[in-house]
């Protein structure tokens, strides 16, 4: 079985877990977590159990930091009492770049660093250039956790490229925002956190996102979790160094999900698939699961509505239709080319409409007809009328 | 920047006749006209994208040929031309970049705007081109800047999470040139990390198909039923995620003492008026500070036309968001929809103007012969003029224009090609 990390909600979720036998967790300390809610005294009431049970630790610095507080939270976070015992933890989930960057100066410490890829991380020269600093200051990367718009395949190659463990979202929730303000108008000083769902009646399905606000500022996730459960089995035959992730923070009725726990560590000690499990669950847990990207390559789905695409085109721009004089004219805006009669062009219009012909007008719009070449750089001009050719449509030569 | 920089080092304003040194001036370019009123109203630079690669799908982004009269233009008025590649890459991707690249590189472009460490290594390795690093880089730390000055940047846009005071820390400690947004719509989430599009509507916000889900009204109900009262969800504001727009007009002294490189207006999207009315007071502000070391007095009557002018404009509510301290809720703006001023819409825009062809004038909104129009000069006044004597192209006297088409006017002086033109009366 591969290692499957487990984010904690709660010492009482700790306590129920380990008894199941599990030994990997994700910790997210309230300070220096967006999610999580631990406090250090919690933290340091479980270390002898964790010791004798032979767990290990990944704690959660997640956190976006400006200029203003980042060496005030590091250091903090350095001395807090997560990092005090280093043989449980098996590594620090770092999202901040310069967080990544300052963790990397200290890799005389040899920390053990998550990397979470989530933004602008889409592909592997991306990647590369961020894990070559690291490797420069040898840093410990211990694993990554690739954007959640990559297909699995991909993470699966980079991986491979990088000679480096990647973890993947057994169930766990989708980050959809993240902004450092304050928006929910909460009291903060009687709850850690408040969570709402946000509905709106607005385009799409924006219907059951989570909206979460604490210290850290205010989070959207989608409303369904992020599952390749039913996948595992096949994935962890294909990728090697596979790490899982159940995050269950945001579940509202924890028997569901304890009983859910006990189920998946039933599976994995007796050596069974997975794939049943998810289906069990979907109902029971109260939360529905999508699959993301998983077998998705973006590049083939990007937004295609861009504004004039019609009126795009390869070829010489000669000029951009201003108004017309219907049977009579097309009046065009020239560009820096020159325009001949003879010229052999092609008008598209913005519905897609698209014409060849050969200019046989060319008036100024005194109505003079012109003849030198030197007079018809841009200007107005009056050139052939052609039917259904509304203002913006565009001239380009054909060479 | 356009001055050699004066020797103060200790960020504090000398005494007017030591101020040699200001920052730049960056304004949006969604179109190629938009790009020449930007130039023409006192922009120092602008930055735009082609019709790839860029962030601003529904804006009209510039074609090939229309990029290399942009350059023209711009550079024979001695000023400088960005050229946005933010869109977050996928490997594909780097197919069409090169040829994208080489283009850029022939055109001399004065610097290139970049989001990704792959796409930024890339260009490093293929070409001169000076990279400039996006706010959708999420630079938020002298740390981060740090790593990208490892990877060739020559200048970082900082996140708008930043204070003026910590970017010019960015600066002096990685001696980098430092970009801030000044003016326009902003992202109340950490710009590049909002992924709501993506998911909900298959449209990734950060390769330009943002849906604006964060603009949208919402309703609040409770998780469970220790959840929080009625009371308390029915005073979360509904439009929870929409940030008001940013003004830092106030705060231009600040700018200038941490020597900030470039400030930047945004609203690619937003018309040729907007790129005006901004560039214009912006410019003129800062030559006012260059001039007396300071901003006008705020009962000046220079200072309350210049709020006037940016209040004319279609926005949102005005917000300083964290330019001096991290912003608080008040930066959220409580409506749907944006502040119009019916009377500030752009009427007509000035494509040629000439004692022999007359005022030609691309008319965008409907006015009548009888009507007074403003012709708005690059000092920022109007020159009115009455379309009496209106004749469509072919001749013909008018009494109403429609949108969509040119008409022209008999010339006068003051009037020349590119002004942008309000109905008065």
């Amino acid at each position: 079985m591969k290692q499957v990390f487990i984010a904690l909600k709660n010492k009482t979720e700790y306590e129920f877990l380990v008894q199941l036998g599990i030994k990997h967790f994700i910790i997210g300390p309230r300070s220096f977590s967006r999610l999580g809610d631990w406090t250090d005294e919690d933290f340091l009431s479980i270390i002898t159990s964790a010791r004798s049970n032979g767990v290990l630790f990944s704690i959660e610095f997640d956190l976006i930091l400006t200029e203003n507080f980042i060496d005030q939270v590091l250091d903090s976070f350095l001395k807090s009492a997560f990092m005090s015992h280093a043989d449980l933890i098996y590594s620090i989930r770092l999202k901040d770049l310069g967080l990544i960057h300052l963790f990397f100066e200290k890799s005389d410490k040899k920390f053990p660093l998550h990397l979470l890829l989530e933004s602008g991380m889409n592909h592997r020269a991306a990647i590369q250039e961020l894990i070559e600093i690291g490797k420069e200051t040898k840093a410990n990367i211990k694993c990554l956790s690739f954007s959640k718009e990559l297909p699995f395949i991909k993470q699966r190659d980079y991986s491979k490229f990088f000679e480096l463990p990647f973890e993947v979202s057994l169930l766990s929730p989708i980050l959809l925002y993240t902004s450092p303000r304050p928006l929910l108008k909460t009291d903060l000083s009687k709850v850690p956190a408040l969570e709402v769902n946000a509905d709106s009646g607005e385009d799409g399905p924006h219907h059951g996102f989570v909206a979460r606000e604490n210290r850290h500022g205010t989070f959207l996730y989608h409303p369904k979790h992020l599952s390749l459960l039913d996948k595992w089995d096949e994935l962890i035959e294909v990728a090697f160094n596979l790490k899982g992730l159940i995050d269950l923070r945001l579940m509202m009725d924890d028997l569901v999900k304890y009983v859910f726990y006990e189920d998946f560590q039933r599976l994995v000690n007796n050596n069974q698939k997975m794939e049943s499990l998810l289906e069990k669950f979907s109902s029971n847990l109260k939360i529905e699961t999508m699959r993301g990207f998983y077998q998705t390559n973006k590049t083939t789905v990007l937004f295609s509505k861009l504004k004039n695409q019609h009126l795009v085109d390869d070829r010489p721009l000669l000029g951009v239709v201003v108004d017309r004089a219907p049977g009579l004219f097309l009046y065009i805006q020239t560009k820096h080319l020159v325009i001949k009669r003879g010229q052999r062009v092609l008008i598209k219009g913005p519905q897609g409409d698209e014409q060849e012909f050969f200019i046989s007008k060319i008036k100024d719009v005194t109505g003079k007809d012109l003849f030198l070449d030197s007079e018809v750089k841009e200007t107005i001009l009056a050139i052939d009328y052609i039917k259904n050719m509304t203002a913006s449509s565009r001239l380009y030569l054909i060479e | 920047m356009f001055f050699p920089e004066s020797d103060s080092s200790n960020g504090i304003l000398k005494s007017p006749a030591s101020i040699k040194w200001r920052p730049e001036l960056l304004s949006p370019a969604g179109s190629l006209e938009k790009c020449k009123v930007a130039i023409l109203y006192g922009a120092d630079a602008v930055y735009l994208s082609g019709k790839q690669f860029g962030l601003r799908q529904a804006a009209d982004n510039l074609s090939k040929e229309e990029l290399q009269e942009a350059v023209s233009f711009v550079h024979a008025r001695k000023k400088k031309i960005y050229i946005t590649i933010n869109s977050f890459f996928f490997d594909e991707d780097f197919d069409q970049l090169g040829p994208f690249i080489r283009e850029l590189d022939e055109l001399k472009v004065d610097a290139v705007i970049v989001s990704d460490m792959g796409v930024a290594a890339y260009i490093r390795k293929h070409s001169s081109i000076p990279l400039h690093i996006s706010t959708q880089a999420t630079i938020l730390t002298i740390a981060a800047a740090k790593i990208w000055k490892k990877i060739g940047a020559s200048r970082v846009i900082v996140g708008r999470e930043l204070s003026i005071a910590e970017t010019g820390k960015i600066k002096k400690q990685t001696g980098l040139e430092v970009e801030m947004f000044i003016h326009g719509s902003m992202c109340s989430a950490y710009s590049g990390h909002c992924v709501i599009s993506n998911f909900t509507q298959g449209r990734d916000s950060n390769r330009g198909g943002c849906a604006h889900s964060c603009r949208f009204d919402y309703s609040f109900s409770s998780r469970n039923s220790c959840g929080p009262s009625q009371e308390q969800l029915q005073s979360i504001n509904k439009n929870f995620m929409s940030s008001k727009d940013l003004n830092g007009l106030h705060l231009l002294e600040q700018f200038f003492e941490h020597k900030i490189d470039s400030l930047k207006i945004e609203g690619r999207m937003k018309s040729e008026l907007y790129a005006a009315t901004t560039s214009s007071i912006y410019a003129k502000a800062m030559g006012y500070i260059l001039e007396n070391s300071h901003l006008p007095k705020k009962e000046d009557p220079l200072w309350l036309n210049w709020q006037e002018q940016l209040e004319s404009v279609s926005r949102r509510e005005y917000t300083e968001a964290s330019l001096i301290s991290p912003a608080t809720i008040e930066s959220i703006y409580e409506e749907r929809s944006e502040l119009k001023n019916e009377k500030n819409e752009m009427t007509a825009f000035v494509l040629e103007a000439s004692e022999k062809l007359g005022i030609l004038l691309d008319v965008r909104r409907k006015f009548s012969s009888f009507d007074e129009l403003g012709f708005l000069n690059d000092q920022g006044k109007l020159i009115s003029v009455f379309p009496k004597l209106m004749k469509d192209l072919g001749g013909n006297p008018m009494e109403t224009t429609k949108p969509s088409s040119v008409v022209r006017l008999p010339f006068q002086e003051g009037i020349s090609k590119y002004q942008l033109v309000k109905k008065i009366r």
